[in-house]
C-alpha cells in the first residue's frame, strides 16, 4: 500500500506590493474548486495581520506569521507551522506567503530542510516597477529570479507591449530558461498557469 | 536595503458615510503624505457589522485597489492601517498616517479614536 507522501508546498514570494496575496487568493480558489484542501501560511511585515484576514474572510484557513521577516526572525515560528502542517491529514497544498522584505536564498534553505513532499517556488514580479526595483535593491530582486521555479509578471495590464517585453528579456539575463507567465491578477489567472504552479 | 513599518487601528466616530468611502479617502490622504518614488505598499482594512473594506496600494502607480465583502449596514467602524517601505524611517511614516487621519477627520467631519495594536513578534 503506498503512503501519502504528505501535502505539496507552494510558496508564492515577490516584493511589497508585488500581488502575492492575490495570486494565493486564486491559487486557493483553484484548489478548492478542483476538489482539494489547502492550508495557507503568511508572513507579514507590520502589527496588523491584513492579509491574513483578507485570506481568511475568503474562507481559507490562515496561519498567520507577522511583525518580523521570516527568513531572518521568525523562523522558528514559520517552520514550526509548517511542520505541523505536514501532518495534517488529508491536506492536498501548504501555500507559503513570505514577506515582501524576504531574502529567497535565505528563506527557501530554511524551508526545504523540512519539506517533505515538493516545493514550487513561484515569484511574482511587479511589471510597473520591475526596473525601479532593479536599480534600488538589485540584489535582492535578482537572487528572488534566480531562485524561481516559475515567474508571474504581473499587473501587465499597466504596461504595454514594449515594456513587456524589454521586462521578459531584462529577466532572462538573470535565468534565461525559467517559465515566465504574462498575468493581471486582479483580473484573474489562466487556469493552465495556476495548473503549473500546483504540479 | 532597509526595511520599516508603521501601523494604525482606530474606531471610527460620527462618521455618516460608508466604508468604502472612508478607506479610500484613508489610504489616498495617507499616500499623499509619503514620497512619491518610495518603494513599498499601504495596505489597511476596514470591519464593520455586515463585512469588510480592504484597500492597498503600492504608490507606483498612484493606484488604489478596493474590494468589499458583504454589505454596511451601519454603525461602528474598526479602520486597521500598515505601511511597510524600504529607505523610510518609521517615523515618516508613522506621520503619514497621522496627516491622512487627521485630514479624513476634518474633511468628513468625524473622529478617530485610536485603538490598541496586537504586538507581533521580532522586529522589522
Amino acid at each position: 500500500m503506498e503512503t501519502n507522501p504528505g501535502p505539496k508546498i507552494v510558496s508564492v514570494y515577490g516584493f511589497l506590493g508585488s500581488g502575492k496575496t492575490t495570486v494565493m487568493m486564486r491559487l486557493a480558489r483553484k484548489i478548492i474548486s478542483d476538489g482539494g484542501k489547502a492550508a495557507i501560511v503568511v508572513n507579514e511585515a507590520g502589527d496588523i495581520p491584513i492579509d491574513g484576514k483578507l485570506l481568511d474572510v475568503g474562507g481559507f484557513p490562515v496561519k498567520e506569521i507577522f511583525a518580523g521577516c521570516i527568513c531572518c526572525q521568525a523562523v522558528g515560528d514559520f517552520i514550526g507551522a509548517l511542520k505541523a502542517l505536514q501532518n495534517v491529514e488529508g491536506l492536498d497544498y501548504i501555500l507559503i506567503e513570505p514577506s515582501g522584505m524576504a531574502e529567497a536564498p535565505g528563506f527557501f534553505a530554511s524551508v526545504t530542510r523540512h519539506v517533505t513532499h515538493g516545493l514550487t517556488r513561484a515569484l511574482v514580479l511587479d511589471g510597473p516597477r520591475l526596473l525601479l526595483l532593479l536599480k534600488a535593491a538589485r540584489p535582492l530582486i535578482t537572487s528572488q529570479i534566480k531562485t524561481a521555479d516559475l515567474i508571474l509578471l504581473n499587473k501587465v495590464d499597466a504596461i504595454d507591449e514594449n515594456q513587456i517585453a524589454e521586462l521578459e528579456r531584462t529577466i532572462r539575463e538573470f535565468s534565461p530558461d525559467v517559465s515566465i507567465r504574462r498575468v493581471s491578477a486582479k483580473n484573474g489567472l489562466p487556469d493552465d498557469c495556476l495548473a503549473d504552479m500546483l504540479l | 536595503m532597509k526595511f520599516a513599518s508603521a501601523s494604525g487601528r482606530w474606531s471610527i466616530r460620527d462618521y455618516s458615510g460608508g466604508p468604502e468611502e472612508l478607506m479610500r479617502s484613508l489610504i489616498q490622504r495617507v499616500v499623499d503624505e509619503l514620497p512619491q518614488d518610495a518603494l513599498g505598499h499601504v495596505k489597511g482594512f476596514a470591519e464593520f457589522d455586515g463585512g469588510e473594506v480592504y484597500v492597498s496600494s503600492t504608490l507606483i502607480p498612484v493606484e488604489i485597489n478596493l474590494s468589499t465583502k458583504g454589505k454596511f449596514k451601519g454603525g461602528a467602524i474598526t479602520a486597521n492601517m500598515v505601511l511597510v517601505f524600504a529607505e523610510l524611517t518609521s517615523d515618516i511614516m508613522q506621520q503619514a498616517l497621522e496627516l491622512g487621519k487627521q485630514k479624513v477627520e476634518t474633511g468628513f467631519d468625524c473622529r478617530f479614536i485610536k485603538g490598541s495594536l496586537k504586538k507581533g513578534k521580532g522586529e522589522n
